[in-house]
């Protein structure tokens, strides 16, 4: 599984303008309509979608990292996108700590293995300090995607 | 199939007890006349008084007609020569319980040459892996993995403030369905359940929950509000298991503190770890207490010998500093109470060894069995679905499982799926099913060839 294969290149946002869980989401969700991802009709069901599944449990699995997803009949395929955020996110994380980093993740409803497979593979990648460094520290939207390519293309080789 | 156990302490009893309730004819030769007098009364199996590694004895068994031989006596050597007995009688399959290292690890003689046993069940790295994967896993109560399709079936307490607490199971369904999860049993007081769509998850449940191992982490946050890596780890006693945890534990930990009230053992523990502190002494001791505590203790583990110490060192550890306590017992007597008496998990690595021994002996249908013991002795069975069984090529509303089974999951090409009322298992797939004792017999006649 590789996640670039799914990335929504044009709706990676270098620096989210916000600070709280809800407006963060937004705004990826939003990036996600221009970028032509999803249609705008849309926005308001997928947000509850997502929010839905936030009360349930943070998103914020820990480490600076949120993984905010659901399961959403406008996409016909997995989406993936990503945010950065300097100041931080209040996301209400299992460590309570601010999250800099946030992968959003839509997949149609039927599918089965592909979203858990993306919800791994995230997973597996942030627990690898210096990815979470690397992409933290990118110096632009260019730098992150390439980041995320490196370790797509070498699955099992840390940055280091 | 026809089983021969040798040794009836908790092992071969409980080991007895489970398959000649899934039908098998299991015969078990032991020692201790007492026992086997127990025995006789407790289960329908033959049972022979005598000593395992004589030929007369395994014969009386019935050795010549027995198609796998599970040697799980206390003794080593008496394991090891039970396991040569019978690959001289031509037993197909022969399980053994070894402790001694020089035995079981790695590189031993025996592991190279080990014709006469097809499996070596070594209870203390088991039981080590099994406290570590608790220590890792926050609000965990419970632990066991179905390793041949990365399932994880884990028991949790819900705190008042985790984000489930006070939720209806079904308003669990969609984020089940995308986290693959499925909430299977509820354990309140002393009552266990398999929860319907209405049932609220209570604070203070123990909830259990089949899950794919890739959703661990996006699952943790649900049963708990927060949670960090545990840092300070006091450790009871410097048994094998001791040791072993204390060693594993000082490669992540940022403090692993081992007590141990005899100075001899005290030293040969202090010899074999580099960065864990041991302290010699008791658990209960003022000074010790003061020495262990200087950093905050995210669990103190009761590793003695003394299972009355480690019970006390554990309230008392509870009471006066520690986060987390978890108990080693081994004794299934206690089980039931330790939840009312505030032991936040507990650990029996002779009933781990059983689940153990359970996940390596393949029969009809069954892949692996995860079992709890307590009050109440339910259990979670991988299966395959075998050709012409019941379940076969069905849809899962069409199948009547007996009351008190639920499916966990359905595992196909290696995925788990959650098992929808349209799900069809067809033959060869496999599924976890949980399901009380009384329920068993009709569970597993499901899935086994008409």
């Amino acid at each position: 599984m590789k996640l670039v294969d799914f990335l929504a290149e044009e709706a990676i946002i270098y620096s989210l303008k916000v600070r709280d869980k809800k407006s963060a989401i937004k705004e990826m969700v939003e990036a996600l309509t221009q970028s032509n991802k999803i249609p705008v009709k849309e926005v308001d069901s997928v947000m509850v979608a997502l929010m839905k599944r936030e009360q349930l449990g943070s998103t914020g699995i820990g480490g600076g990292v949120a993984v905010p997803h659901t399961k959403h009949g406008c996409v016909s395929r997995l989406v993936v996108t990503v945010a950065r955020s300097e100041e931080g996110i209040d996301f209400d994380a299992l460590d309570g700590e601010p999250v800099h980093l946030v992968f959003l993740l839509l997949s149609p409803n039927e599918t089965a293995g592909a979203h858990l497979q993306a919800l791994e593979r995230i997973a597996t990648l942030i627990r690898d300090s210096d990815f979470r460094r690397f992409m933290t520290t990118a110096s632009d939207k260019k730098e992150m995607i390439d980041i995320l390519r490196e370790v797509d293309g070498h699955p099992t080789r840390s940055l280091t | 199939m026809k089983i021969l156990i040798v040794g009836a302490g908790a092992v071969g009893f409980n080991l007895a007890k489970q398959l000649s309730g899934e039908g098998h004819t299991v015969s078990i030769i032991e020692s201790d006349p007492q026992i086997s007098r127990k025995i006789t009364e407790k289960l329908d199996v033959l049972c022979v008084s005598g000593s395992g590694n004589l030929p007369s004895a395994l014969e009386e068994a019935s050795i010549r007609e027995v198609d796998m031989v599970l040697a799980v006596t206390d003794s080593d050597e008496i394991n090891l020569t039970v396991c040569l007995l019978a690959y001289w009688y031509g037993v197909k399959s022969k399980i053994a319980r070894l402790r001694n290292e020089e035995f079981t690890k790695e590189d031993s003689i025996l592991r190279k040459n080990q014709f006469f046993i097809d499996r070596i069940i070594n209870p203390i790295p088991i039981t080590v892996d099994s406290i570590l994967k608790v220590i890792e896993t926050p609000g965990a109560t419970y632990v066991a993995d179905f390793v041949e399709s990365d399932i994880l079936f884990r028991g949790f307490r819900v705190p008042p403030d985790a984000p489930i607490a006070g939720r209806k199971i079904k308003e669990l369904k969609e984020a089940g369905s995308t986290d693959s999860f499925l909430i299977v049993a509820i354990q309140r007081g002393d009552d266990m359940v398999i929860p319907l769509g209405e049932m609220e998850i209570c604070p203070d449940d123990n909830i259990f929950v089949l899950l794919a191992r890739a959703s661990l982490p996006y699952f943790l946050p649900m049963v708990n509000r927060r949670a960090t890596e545990a840092q300070g780890i006091v450790i009871y006693g410097a048994t094998s298991i001791g040791i072993q945890l204390a060693n594993a534990l000082e490669k992540t930990a940022s403090t692993v503190i081992l007590i141990e009230p005899d100075k001899e053992k005290a030293q040969m523990a202090a010899s074999k770890l580099t960065r864990a502190t041991v302290l010699h002494g008791h658990a209960t001791e003022t000074e010790i207490i003061q020495q262990a505590t200087l950093e905050p203790v995210d669990f103190f583990i009761g590793a003695s010998a003394n299972e009355q110490d480690n019970i006390l060192a554990c309230l008392l550890a509870k009471k006066q500093y520690a986060k987390k306590t978890i108990v080693i017992t081994h004794e299934p007597d206690y089980v039931p109470i330790f939840g009312s008496i505030g032991m936040d998990v507990v650990i029996n690595p002779r009933l781990i060894t059983v689940s153990s021994i359970l996940q390596h002996i393949t029969r009809g249908p069954i892949l692996g069995v995860a079992k709890l013991f307590g009050k109440t002795e339910a259990e979670a069975t991988e299966m395959i679905a075998e050709r012409g069984s019941e379940v076969a090529g069905k849809k899962l509303s069409k199948v009547s499982f007996p009351k008190g089974s639920i499916v966990g999951s359905v595992i196909k090409n290696g995925s788990m799926i959650l098992p929808y009322g349209d799900c069809v298992i067809s033959p060869g797939d496999r599924a976890i099913v949980f399901y009380m004792p009384e329920a068993r017999e009709k569970v597993q006649a499901l899935f086994t060839k008409k």
